[in-house]
């Protein structure tokens, strides 16, 4: 029954699934670039945030359309208002690793070269694997996985304090690498909120199955 | 933020907490108390079990609906409320209905007093083949009112109530019910039902007649009169049950026995964000079948 309903339910969700993925791997990219010093690899992921932005852009249309004209209640009611949430969140995310990618390329055009610390590369991954674990909460309705994401949340916190003091330490003892080291506080920042927006994901999707708020993000 | 509040609401059941739901509500002080109390209600056809055992409250001057595929027993429980099936033979109930905590299958029980209290709204208007003016009146008059002043009150009162009165004042004696529009006639048999003063009216499937338009006209007068009335209304319409109703109950046929039985009886907040049931969620979702 309602199969025209099903189709675009499961449309929607597909989309949500797609902006997911492009955003993992714009963000996987854009700190792949940082750590690889691929300019070109970066430029490729801030062309690429425009389909993230077009594919928000339908998803929340076609929600639109479906509350509209299908009354949906209940569960379908709460996946739908978590689709459209998540999507802004997703989108949000997707800023964030083009953010990241732009700074690589200016970072690039700086002199001296400065090394990378090895907490901001371990920054990128803990982001991977909660933009990862979010999105994988969602597909398997499971709020276990979602609230998971708080420690590995507080884990980035962490590794962002230690990122930013040795940051500081380089600028201090050479203070030839102060643009570099601005440059990076604001990457080791962009990564720390892109974390908080997969803790929202996680809320998100708490409500959706359960039908009650929690904070994942103290 | 609404949706927090809704579900903080939402988690704790029963209708005592049904103060407040609605932003047009009565003060936090105000009690609901039951008005029906439905106590392991079953109800026969012959030998046929068409209800089993269905127990819920039926909160005092609130709407509740009851929802369900064709045939899982609405129209059964919702007529047992004030005996409709008496006349039906080999019909009888088990358990208890209680109205004001009396049974009302007590043998004590008068049913015409009992109807007084509990009017009822059909799904196809019923106006008499009399004038708009004496459709209302007829049942003041068999219920005894001989005063024509007091009549000719009580009518515009109604009619009024009934969100008829500025359509008809001018054709009162002379039209006859039957020559108004369905919507029209709908309300005209509300205040006939509610020009006795009941307790409780009943309206099964009131609008399934009826336009967009003058089911949303039904829909405002109900919200209109549950501040005065306990509204009982079956509908087929889930939107309009979520439009209209404080709790809802949702019934089902069982497959095995064919007896109807009650599913889920919450708060209608809750029934369409979050119910506990698979079967009500597959229901209202339309995943039904
Ligand atoms: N007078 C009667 N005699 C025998 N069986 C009856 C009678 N009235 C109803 N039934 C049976 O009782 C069951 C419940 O009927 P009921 O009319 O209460 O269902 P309903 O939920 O109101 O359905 P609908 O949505 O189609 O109006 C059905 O199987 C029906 O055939
Ligand atoms: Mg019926």
């Amino acid at each position: 029954m309602r199969h025209r309903y099903a189709r675009q339910l499961q449309n929607v969700h597909d989309d949500l699934l797609r902006i997911g993925s492009r955003v993992e791997h714009g963000l996987a990219d854009a700190m792949r670039a940082l750590t690889t010093a691929d300019a070109e690899l970066a430029t490729n992921v801030v062309a690429g945030d425009r389909e993230i932005d077009r594919t928000h852009v339908a998803i929340d249309e076609q929600i639109f359309e479906l509350i509209a004209t299908q009354q949906p209640v209940a569960s379908d009611l709460r996946t739908l208002l978590a689709t459209s949430a998540i999507a802004s969140e997703l989108e949000r995310a997707g800023d964030y690793a083009k953010g990241i990618a732009k700074r690589v390329t200016v970072l690039l055009n700086q002199t001296p070269i400065v090394p990378i610390p090895a907490t901001i590369g371990r920054m990128g991954e803990l982001s991977h694997q909660m933009l990862t674990q979010s999105l994988d909460a969602f597909v398997k309705r499971d709020i276990a996985v979602a609230r998971g994401l708080a420690d590995i949340d507080a884990q980035v916190d962490d590794l962002e304090d230690e990122a930013n003091a040795q940051i500081r330490d380089m600028i201090k003892h050479d203070v030839a690498t102060l643009e570099s080291g601005l440059i990076l506080l604001e990457i080791t920042y962009m990564l720390e909120r892109l974390a908080d927006r997969t803790t929202n994901i996680g809320e998100r999707v708490i409500f959706m199955i359960n039908n009650t708020t929690e904070a994942l993000n103290q | 933020m609404t949706m927090r509040s809704a579900m903080t609401l939402s988690r704790s059941i029963g209708f005592a907490d049904l103060v407040g739901t609605r932003t047009r509500t009565r003060s936090a002080t105000d009690s609901v108390n039951a008005k029906i109390e439905v106590r392991n209600f079953s109800f026969f056809y012959g030998n046929f079990k068409a209800i089993n055992t269905v127990s819920m409250d039926i909160p005092a001057n609130h709407v509740t609906a009851i929802i369900g595929p064709s045939g899982c027993g609405k129209s059964t429980l919702l007529r047992a409320i004030n005996r409709m099936h008496d006349a039906t033979i080999g019909a009888h109930a088990e358990g208890e209905m209680r109205f004001d905590g009396v049974n009302v299958y007590d043998p004590a029980v008068d049913s015409v007093l009992l109807r007084r209290r509990v009017g009822m709204v059909f799904q196809r208007p019923n106006p008499f083949q009399l004038t708009i003016f004496d459709n209302v009146a007829y049942g003041l008059r068999v219920n005894g009112m001989r005063d024509k002043k007091l009549i000719a009150q009580k009518v515009e009162e109604s009619l009024k109530r009934a969100a008829l009165w500025d359509e008809v004042k001018d054709r009162l004696f002379k039209s006859l019910g039957t020559a108004l529009s369905g919507g029209q006639q709908q309300r005209l048999c509300i205040a006939r039902a509610i020009a006795s003063d009941p307790e409780v009216i009943l309206m099964d499937e009131p609008c399934s007649a009826l336009d967009p338009i003058a089911s949303l006209k039904i829909e405002d007068l109900i919200d209109d009169l549950r501040d005065q009335f306990t509204i009982v209304i079956v509908t087929h319409n889930m939107q309009q049950a979520a439009r209209v109703s404080d709790m809802t109950a949702f019934m089902l046929m069982n497959r095995a026995t064919r007896a109807g039985e009650l599913i889920e009886f919450d708060q209608t907040d809750k029934m369409f964000t979050a119910p506990s049931d698979q079967r009500t969620e597959d229901y209202i979702s339309g995943q039904f079948g």
